[in-house]
């Protein structure tokens, strides 16, 4: 192959120059945030972060030159795959990672991308009548698994990110949106169990839906056995199975304001971060809050709030467009692709990066909840950089091989 | 569906829906960061700049545990901490070089100088947190580094409260006036330590898991027993405390409206009685290697468990000693009670009974079987009985009162080896007693029950000779002191418990599918065993309670005979059962049915006589 041929058509320069962008942008802002006024040098994980980006640039390569066909043959057996593994290590590994030598090894990381895999593959066999009840029930089945050994972990935080992505895949294989409201609607009962005004509010919307949608009997009622079943058994639950720590644990979860101590503090320091950041910022090494550690887990999970810090509004409006622009370079992948099962597995991709950017900046400013997700490219942290840079690579080769249908 | 999706036009309309969500949502990021940094900037401005508030924190007190009646088994007392805070520390240091002040603070402390550099450098913690530099140190240390507390700025000392474990001297003495233990590692006075677990320092791949949850670096963790499997309830909740600190780092002032005050743990209540695990533990003398469990027949509680040799909870502080307890031979750590597997030998025979009871081969006061002796020839081989002279031409309750086992033997061929099995598993063996300290805790051991198959599978066939060992429960046979427990339970009642030590427990029973008369049968000579003269077991009698029990004593191919003794008591309405095993203790008789008899004693003297407890401490009793 011709090397310049293949830059120039089946390279997606731009995807690529914002990947590296982010991660030069993250790897400065580590500098930053281990940058210690009093000894007026920075720690040593921002080499790390170099060591484990060049690990990811390898594995982005190779992910690229692997021929699609293998992934899509092999989805299932990657998925079992996966899914064994997340078995182990919750009985022999650390619960989350397996640690060999210094290396820690975490496969819920690997499994958001094995199930992208897996429901593209089902979504692609043509038979599928995505307005029938039947055609939505493997795709679950295949969220479901690793959404329980996650949680079990624990770790909602990336349980959560596989319950959403399945949502995109669907809509994108052509399931109608009313049915995929009518697919989340247990989980919509369950947050509005608690309010009797949104409670109703949901089933009137629940009750209209099927009245206008007229699916068949049996699965109506399944439908609406299972809302009120979750409308009544929730309170319930809350009341009388729950220990106080687990209420204190999933309310701490939805308010952090509840707990002062650990992500309360870490919220309200964030968000003194950023907003003292300003316009301009305060400039790169001159944070305070960054400098004088009043921010906690600075160079992973609230990295963001380093760089609103240091580069004010401007940096911050700069990264969100960062991101915006390779989520466009994704979706736009996923019109151009021919082949169905590449075009689904892009948007499954995107909609991992999507949902770990929004989390991830939503804590920074106080309207999600901490769950401990990184923000891709930018955070510290090997585990994650190798599989967003894995999953750069599948992008790439979706891209390159955009005209290839099997 | 399949061409609409294929067809350009409506995949760009469907990309178009879905841009215009991550559109929206940025558009939500993007507002809300506009009105943080350009809206709400001056105040955060001030905010960032009056930015001297620093959260302290204030450790929960952890929850106590408590016996049946109340008695504090494990208490909370303060200790003395000295700790750095590294950045205050350093700012008065050139360089951080062994010198000066450095090497001052270390003679001081008692540490290498080294040692004090590596912890302060010490990554996994907020930047103005306190490194813990020495624990539990002794009160001169504290008034030295109180009077020169000028010269070593950010040097602070601590007072954090750490477990305590009161002394039990004597039955007789009061919960209010135990004092502490001396947490020295011989210190042999702590009642029930495998029970009762203890705390350590959470290890670094627990922290970076634990973090989430409210740990920090260097917090107490349950480690083991109890401790650990309630973590959860009795670790409370951390408060906090907001101090405003200077430039420098000094605490200027404080915030009293902002204090987030901690939450005490739950107090955890044990189905033990302190009175008779005291007794049971100093029962066993000092060399002895063995378990005992005392449990609540109908319940399932379990009264009293000792393993031995025992270890002070407080040990783990002290790494040389802590590893000394790790590789004693003797596995002072090990929790026999749960852990230790054992043939349960001749206490093995009234399940043979009941087998042939139950199966109609013989009865009880039946002269059927060929005489005893002293031996008996099967196969090739000659089986020996362990009364060399013979026992003559006996019954089942004679063969059972002298233990015989050339009768046993001939009654073990008889059942077979499909319905022994059956009914040893009835009683629990092979099976976990699902005790609730168990289940998240470090295990407990199946034991092994034999059967057909497991021959086959194991040595590729089976001979008839293998029934004869399992007849006397010899042979492949292994069972927990607590799954011994629980069958002499069961033999008191008819009925298997869920053992467990939790008070409040849900235990639930089974009930045995035998008939009446045959477990009235087997305890009728149980009763003898004990009581008739020259009984095996007549070092347990007592003298105004009807006590029915069962020797054992285990070959052992590694050295002497373990000494097993089972019995329950009172006979009419059993409150409770007694498994007892001594490690080559040599005969059951003389060595295990002592130490069962100081501890019904004991159970029968404190646990008794008050008839207005009686209900609340047995709500199983009448059944």
């Amino acid at each position: 192959m011709n090397l310049s041929l293949f830059v120039r058509r089946d390279l997606d320069i731009g995807l690529l120059s914002a990947i590296c962008l982010g991660i030069g942008v993250g790897i400065t802002t580590i500098y930053s945030a281990s940058y210690n006024w009093d000894l007026g040098l920075a720690g040593n994980i921002y080499e790390k972060q170099i060591v484990w980006a060049l690990l990811g640039f390898i594995a982005m390569v190779i992910t690229m030159v692997i021929p699609l066909k293998l992934f899509y043959a092999f989805a299932y057996v990657l998925y079992g795959l996966t899914v064994t593994l997340l078995i182990l290590v919750l009985e022999l590994g650390d619960r989350r990672w397996f640690n060999i030598g210094p290396i820690h090894i975490q496969p819920s990381e690997f499994a958001k991308i094995m199930t992208v895999l897996v429901i593209a593959r089902f979504l692609t066999y043509p038979n599928h009548d995505l307005t029938r009840v039947r055609a939505f029930i493997p795709p679950l089945l295949f969220v479901l698994v690793p959404i329980l050994l996650v949680f079990k972990q624990p770790d909602l935080g990336t349980a959560l990110v596989f319950s959403i992505l399945i949502l995109p895949m669907l809509f994108w294989a052509g399931a109608r949106p009313t049915h995929l409201f009518l697919l989340v609607s247990p989980a919509l009962t369950l947050i509005c169990a608690f309010h009797p005004w949104m409670l109703i509010a949901i089933v009137l919307l629940l009750i209209g839906i099927l009245l206008y949608e007229r699916p068949r009997l049996f699965t109506a009622s399944i439908l609406l056995l299972v809302n009120l079943t979750v409308a009544i058994a929730a309170p319930y639950v809350w009341e009388n199975k729950l220990h106080d720590y687990q209420k204190r644990r999933i309310l701490t979860f939805l308010d952090p304001d509840i707990d002062k101590l650990g992500a309360g503090y870490q919220v309200i320091q964030s968000k003194i971060a950023i907003g003292s950041g300003g316009l301009k910022g305060k400039g790169f090494l001159e944070g305070t809050q960054t400098k004088l550690a009043f921010l906690p887990e600075q160079h992973t999970d609230f990295i963001f709030s380093v760089i609103c810090e240091e580069f004010g509004f401007l940096g911050a409006f700069f990264i969100l467009a960062l991101f915006i622009f390779i989520l466009w370079r994704a979706l736009s992948i996923a019109v151009q692709t021919k082949s169905r099962f590449s075009s689904l597995t892009a948007i499954g991709l995107a909609t991992i990066l999507l949902f770990h950017i929004f989390v991830n900046i939503g804590m920074t400013i106080g309207i999600m909840p901490v769950t401990g997700l990184p923000l891709p490219f930018l955070s510290y942290g090997g585990s994650t950089l190798i599989t967003n840079m894995i999953l750069v690579g599948l992008l790439l080769n979706i891209y390159a091989n955009r005209y290839e249908d099997y | 569906m399949q061409n609409d999706f294929t067809h350009n036009g409506i995949r760009a309309y469907r990309a178009r829906i879905l841009f215009g969500v991550i559109a929206f949502l940025f558009a939500i990021l993007g507002i809300r960061l506009y009105m943080l940094q350009i809206a709400e900037w001056e105040q955060y401005r001030i905010k960032s700049e009056k930015n001297t508030m620093q959260p302290v924190i204030i450790q929960a007190n952890r929850g106590l545990i408590r016996d049946r009646n109340g008695i504090i088994l494990v208490d909370n007392r303060p200790s003395y901490n000295i700790s750095v805070i590294p950045p205050r520390f350093l700012a008065n240091i050139e360089e951080d070089k062994c010198n000066g002040l450095l090497e001052r603070l270390g003679q001081i402390v008692d540490l290498p100088c080294e040692t004090i550099t590596e912890k302060l450098q010490s990554h996994n913690r907020h930047y103005y947190d306190p490194v813990k530099l020495k624990l539990d140190v002794d009160f001169e240390t504290i008034s030295i580094i109180e009077e020169n507390r000028y010269d070593f700025p950010g040097v602070e000392i601590q007072i954090e409260l750490r477990r305590g474990y009161p002394i039990f001297d004597t039955p007789s003495a009061r919960s209010t006036e135990f004092s502490h233990a001396q947490h020295n590692a011989s210190n042999p006075l702590v009642l029930a330590p495998h029970i009762l677990g203890y705390v350590g320092l959470i290890n670094a791949s627990q922290y970076t898991h634990m973090k989430t949850r409210g740990y920090s670096y260097d917090d107490q963790i349950g480690k083991r027993g109890i401790e650990r499997i309630f973590e959860d309830r009795m670790r409370g909740h951390k408060g906090v405390r907001y101090i405003e600190v200077n430039a420098k780092g000094r605490e200027v002032g404080i915030f009293p409206e902002k204090t987030d005050p901690p939450i005490s743990g739950e107090d955890l209540w044990l189905t033990l009685d302190w009175r008779v695990q005291h007794a049971a533990e100093h029962a066993f003398a000092d060399s002895m290697r063995g378990s005992l469990i005392a449990m609540h027949p109908q319940s399932g509680e379990i009264i009293a468990m000792v393993s031995k040799p025992g270890f002070h909870p407080q040990s783990i502080r002290d790494s040389k000693a802590w590893q000394h307890l790790q590789i004693a031979p003797s596995k002072p750590l090990l929790n026999r009670s749960l852990k230790g597997e054992y043939p349960p030998a001749s206490v093995f025979k009234m399940i043979t009974s009941i087998a042939a009871l139950d199966m109609g081969i013989i009865k009880a006061d039946e002269y059927r079987l060929r005489p005893c002796t002293g031996g008996m020839v099967f196969g090739d081989r000659r089986f020996k009985c362990h009364n060399k002279k013979g026992c003559g031409t006996i019954n089942m309750r004679q063969a059972l009162v002298k233990s015989c086992d050339v009768f046993f033997y001939q009654l073990g061929l008889k059942v077979g080896i499909d319905d022994w099995h059956r009914y040893a598993a009835m009683f629990g063996f092979g099976e976990l007693t699902n005790i609730d300290i168990a289940s998240e805790g470090d295990g407990e051991a199946r034991g092994l029950l034999p059967n057909h198959a497991y021959y086959k599978q194991r040595h590729g066939f089976w001979i008839g000779g293998n029934m004869l060992n399992l007849a006397i429960g010899q042979g492949e046979l292994l069972a927990t002191p607590l799954q011994v427990a629980r069958y002499t339970s069961a033999l008191a009642t008819g009925q298997l418990p869920t053992p467990h030590v939790i008070k409040g427990a849900q235990g639930g029973t089974t009930s045995l599918p035998l008939s009446k008369e045959v477990i009235k049968t087997v305890r009728s000579m149980m009763i003898d065993v004990v009581n008739s003269p020259g009984g095996t077991g007549h070092r347990a009698r007592l003298p105004d309670i009807v006590v029915a029990g069962k020797t054992g004593t285990a070959q052992n191919p590694h050295g002497e005979d373990h000494a097993w003794f089972v019995a329950y008591a009172p006979d009419e309405n059993p409150r409770i059962a007694i498994a007892v095993i001594i490690e080559n203790g040599g005969s059951g008789g003389s060595v295990a049915a002592p130490i069962a008899q100081k501890t019904l004693e004991a159970y029968f003297e404190h646990a008794l006589p008050k008839p207005k407890r009686t209900d609340e401490l047995f709500v199983f009793t009448n059944q």
